[in-house]
């Protein structure tokens, strides 16, 4: 039995996770050579507690739990210390650590199919486990397909965003399948190696953590900066090129109406265009235009023009968040009143008006262009959609 | 039809339930029993022997009797000896098809 006396511990972050039993079992045994025995580990945070004693050649097995208990069954530790195996920590949900310190303690399975009912146990708990984290990146993996606006608009930002979520969904997988792996190897009747190398997997959870740390740092905003200088912002009167809409004045006569110059330096300015460029919406324009009247009544109309998408599916998805969003707008509770038309016009594949609130809204999508227009003022905008389907025949440039 | 491997009862199960025939035993003891009965050939780690304990007491094979402090005492149940003596049927009839494929085999040569 051990004494019961005050040893040096050094807390050490280790980082390797519990899909790989054998390099964790010989990491513990390299650290027992050099006097330092595991007393505690965590996961979260990463810290394992060693205590300093004698150096020792002992042996470390992680045995897969029974359950998803963090206590193995008292029975279980028991048995284990009849034949010389102390209990030491549970490794997460799905393994207990036991020791020998002494070499004639016999090793612990002597039946790899009898242990491989044990791996089956734990593998269900693992695999469990791993599907609710799936579950979860799933969300923001799928993001393209519920706001392929936000996608088109700062593609560097999704990109990095998705492909870190893909590297996780892979760190998760992989650990599993590897078990599934051992636990077939079982199955089949060969005994498992207690050699494995932890170096490199040190190394891979190391650079995990580095992009972790990129990823909480300010690289995403940069990245979403980056994608914002794609974006041009003009006054309306500045801008000569052709641009896909129909100014205010084409709807009705604004002769009383004035429409205040775009002040970069107010946020609410109208009277502007934007345009970006970038690969998957190589041509977009927001053209905002603010009109008062005498009586100081507001008219503000935006055309939002979505050109060249690479295919007619993406627009339609871009459609589709498009008309949800305006449905939700201003609220969740669906109580106000919305008007909603329908048209069959040649060439478009969707034509669509809505009137929510008195403001007006109409979708047009031809193949891989997309017009949005949203306007709250005097005219009628069924009145021009024929005019604004044949904006579609135009060519259009993003501004330079 | 072949059963799935899991649901035969491997060597090291088949002498465990031996083990107790004839009398309770605790974990440790059944073990030795078994090391003994076939002169050190199979030895069981803590970890099959646990394993298989539960696995048994879940089937209905094995039931605990007593608990003395660490030691933990085993009886065999009906179900149990009837699965041994199963067990022990389909090994006699291996082992006279591989005794008739042999004698089969050694009239040919002869021949």
């Amino acid at each position: 039995m051990r004494k019961n006396t005050l040893h040096p511990s050094l807390f050490l972050p280790v980082l390797l996770p519990p899909a790989f039993p054998e390099a964790i079992e010989r990491f513990l045994e390299d650290m027992a050579r050099k006097g330092w025995f595991l007393e505690h580990l965590s996961y979260f945070p990463p810290l394992w507690r060693f205590e300093k004693r004698e150096a020792a050649s002992a042996r470390y097995r992680l045995e897969a739990a029974p359950d998803t208990s963090r206590v193995p069954p008292l029975q279980m530790t028991e048995l284990y210390a009849e034949y010389g195996w102390r209990y030491v920590a549970p490794l997460s949900h799905f393994f207990y650590v036991f020791a020998a310190e002494t070499a004639d303690a016999p090793e612990i399975h002597s039946d790899p199919l009898v242990q491989s009912r044990a791996y089956s146990r734990m593998l269900r708990s693992y695999g469990l486990f791993s599907l609710a984290i799936l579950v979860l990146l799933g969300v923001f993996l799928a993001m393209p397909l519920y706001r392929p606006t936000f996608f088109i608009t700062y593609p560097r930002l999704s990109l990095f965003l998705i492909g870190y979520f893909l590297f996780i969904a892979v760190l998760v997988l992989y650990p599993f399948f590897r078990l599934l792996r051992r636990k077939r190897l079982l199955a089949r009747g060969h005994s498992l190696s207690h050699k494995g190398s932890y170096r490199s997997i040190l190394l891979a959870e190391i650079l995990l953590v580095i992009l972790t740390l990129i990823f909480l740092t300010p690289a995403p905003g940069k990245l979403r900066a980056m994608d914002q200088e794609n974006t041009l912002r003009l006054a309306l009167a500045e801008v000569s090129a052709p641009l896909p809409y129909l100014p205010m004045e084409t709807l009705y006569s604004t002769e009383e109406w004035i429409f205040p110059p775009y002040d970069s330096s107010d946020e609410y300015s109208g009277n502007y265009v934007t345009s970006q460029n970038s690969f998957l919406a190589p041509v977009y324009f927001s053209i905002h235009e603010q009109a008062r009247d005498a009586e100081n009544t507001v008219a503000s109309y935006q055309t939002t023009f979505y050109g060249e998408f690479p295919s007619g599916l993406l627009a339609k998805a871009v459609s589709l968040e498009l008309i949800s969003h305006q449905k939700d707008f201003p609220g969740l509770s669906g109580k106000f009143q919305t008007t909603e038309e329908t048209y069959a016009l040649e060439g478009c594949g969707e034509a669509r008006w809505q009137n929510i609130l008195g403001r007006q809204i109409l979708y047009l999508r031809r193949e891989g262009r997309m017009l949005v227009v949203s306007y709250e003022g005097p005219a009628d905008l069924r009145e021009h959609i024929g005019e604004y389907a044949s904006l579609f025949d135009e060519t259009y440039f993003a501004l330079a | 039809m072949a059963k799935k491997s899991m649901e035969l009862l491997t060597e090291t199960m088949f002498y465990v339930l031996m083990a107790f025939l004839k009398e309770e035993r605790c974990g440790v003891d059944a073990a030795e029993y078994i090391r003994q009965k076939t002169h050190d050939r199979i030895q069981l780690g803590p970890g099959t022997l646990y394993t298989i304990l539960a696995k048994f007491q879940e089937e209905g094979l094995l039931r605990e009797t007593s608990v003395h402090g660490r030691k933990r005492t085993y009886r065999i149940t009906d179900r149990g000896r009837q699965v041994y003596l199963e067990e022990v049927e389909r090994l006699r009839r291996c082992l006279l098809d591989a005794e008739e494929e042999n004698d089969s085999s050694q009239k040919e040569e002869s021949l």
